[in-house]
């Protein structure tokens, strides 16, 4: 399965399961303990994402890197490009 | 390189200086509660997210103006990361919003414009994707870029203009003086200059990928011609 696959299928997932976990939320105020869990919750999903976003970054830095270092190892291999 | 790895280990530590602030040493604010403290995540989100646009708005700019490829690679790397920013912004705003107000979501004025801005650059990000390629693209793109900024003095503006449920603003130009305890203001500015630090090292890879993936594309058409 491509890995543009399994982006949609996550995507779908975290539909599906939002209303789930919304529903499991206390429905009660944000003070006390309420609101630690949606402080966590604020300062967990920030985190995943800016570390998620990272990781997609350096992969594709070094995927790009690669590419691009084997590109150059073949154009000095071709003799028709090192006569110019 | 050696300005980036300053960059990225200072955006590291100031992060985990900001964490230790917000969670250990900041006092808990009498009305709110403890899911106040969503606020040093929340404000610096979108005042880091109106700098990313404002970049897009001035490569915009030099990009229409001078044409230099660069200064459209700037702007794309700006926007995704904008977009990223406003997202976690709107995430944090729902989650401090069902906490304080016991609602998810209203429609009061700077909800909405922000939501509207957040649309304005996911357009943006979508016309790079599926619209038209190379320079024609890359004009539209900045023109969007443009026109969409004009929606961040709004969203700022939205709570003086229109007042409504959402707080006035505690700092910038807009605030009384004194809104914000001494130890809460100084734990925003480092949260403030965190996040900053942490665009600026996202900004400056995100830089380098356009950048490489330009190379590729030179060395690609050298070798198939």
């Amino acid at each position: 399965m491509s890995r543009k696959q399994n982006c949609i299928r996550s995507l779908i997932g975290a539909l599906v399961s939002a209303p789930l976990l919304i529903g499991a939320l206390p429905k009660t105020d944000g003070s006390g303990d309420n609101g630690l869990l949606f402080l966590f919750l604020a300062y967990a999903i920030s985190w995943l994402v800016f570390f998620a976003y990272l990781l997609s970054i350096a992969r594709k830095q070094k995927e790009l890197s690669d590419e691009l270092s084997l590109l150059r190892l073949d154009l000095e291999r071709d003799p028709a490009y090192s006569k110019g | 390189m050696t300005i980036r790895l300053t960059i990225q280990a200072a955006s590291f530590m100031l992060m985990l200086c900001t964490t230790a602030m917000v969670f250990l040493w900041v006092p808990t604010d009498a009305v709110l509660g403890i899911s106040q403290r969503i606020f040093y995540l929340h404000v610096p989100l979108a005042w880091v997210g109106f700098l990313a646009f404002g970049i897009v708005f001035i490569s915009s700019i030099a990009f229409l103006w001078r044409g230099a490829q660069r200064w459209d690679d700037l702007a794309h790397a700006s926007a995704e990361i904008g977009v990223i920013f406003m997202s976690l912004l709107l995430v944090t705003g729902v989650l401090w919003a069902k906490a304080s107000w016991q609602v998810w979501w209203t429609w009061s004025p700077q909800l909405t414009t922000s939501l509207i801005l957040w649309l304005v650059y996911i357009a943006y990000l979508m016309l790079r994707s599926y619209g038209p390629i190379g320079q024609q693209g890359a004009r539209y793109a900045a023109v969007l870029g443009i026109i969409g900024f004009v929606d961040v003095p709004i969203v700022y503006m939205a709570a003086q203009w229109w007042r409504d449920v959402h707080p006035e603003a505690v700092i910038g130009p807009l605030a009384e003086e004194g809104s914000l305890e001494t130890s809460m203001y100084f734990t925003f500015l480092v949260s403030l200059l965190s996040f900053t630090a942490l665009f600026t090292t996202l900004l400056m890879a995100r830089f380098a990928l356009h950048s490489d993936k330009r190379k590729l594309d030179h060395l690609r058409r050298q070798y198939e011609p």
